[in-house]
């Protein structure tokens, strides 16, 4: 499955980029985020929240193709 | 009415209080959020805010329409700057309007204490000396 991945502040620095398409093997955002954690372990260090489709979900969420996924370190809007 | 921007550029404090107020409404209530110049007893420079913006502004007003409800307020207006604000400078205006000042006041202190906690905003704080995500 092939979804695009969006990084924003503190993760953004970590991984170098705002955003990617990631193709990954699975159906939920715990299989992406294994994912990519194989290729950046440093996400690891992080704590962050996920949505999909500009909503908070939670790791058993399934994905589909497309899906616009966003890792969300805590915020600190204000 | 409920009116979001996530990365405005204020003209003027007037241009959120003529929005909000109304007939109907014995009050008005504004909290305005401004950089400090201090964090930890460190000299900030300037705060560099960033934001998921699509997802930030359906948050927020997700959150009016539920305070509206809650509190029974008339009209809201919430603008969070995006980008570099200096101390002083403002970053976050919330504006409600309620027949009494009680419902206003806690309204707009509950708008923002969720947007604080959910709203998917980032705060950079720039020292002299390097910089540090705000958690």
């Amino acid at each position: 499955m092939k979804v695009k991945v969006l990084f924003f502040a503190k993760a953004r620095d970590v991984i170098g980029k705002r955003e990617m398409y990631v193709d990954f093997e699975g159906e939920k955002v715990e299989d992406l985020i294994r994912h990519i954690m194989v290729h950046f372990p440093k996400l690891g260090s992080l704590k962050f929240s996920v949505a999909v489709n500009r909503e908070f979900v939670m790791p058993d969420h399934p994905l589909k193709d497309e899906d616009e996924v966003a890792i969300i370190p805590p915020v600190s809007g204000g | 009415m409920i009116r979001v921007n996530v990365g405005y550029e204020l003209k003027s404090l007037d241009e959120v209080f003529n929005e909000v107020k109304d007939r109907e409404c014995g009050a008005v209530v504004l909290f305005i959020g401004t950089a400090r110049d201090l964090s930890d007893g460190k000299e900030v420079l300037y705060l560099e805010y960033e934001a998921y913006e699509e997802m930030a502004k359906k948050e927020i007003e997700m959150i009016c329409e539920d305070a509206k409800e809650r509190f029974g307020l008339r009209k809201i207006t919430v603008l969070h700057k995006l980008g570099r604000v200096d101390p002083e400078e403002i970053s976050v205006i919330v504006g409600v309007s309620s027949k009494h000042r009680k419902e206003g006041f806690e309204g707009c202190k509950y708008i923002m204490d969720r947007i604080k906690e959910r709203v998917p905003i980032w705060k950079k704080e720039v020292f002299k000396d390097g910089e540090r995500w705000v958690e």
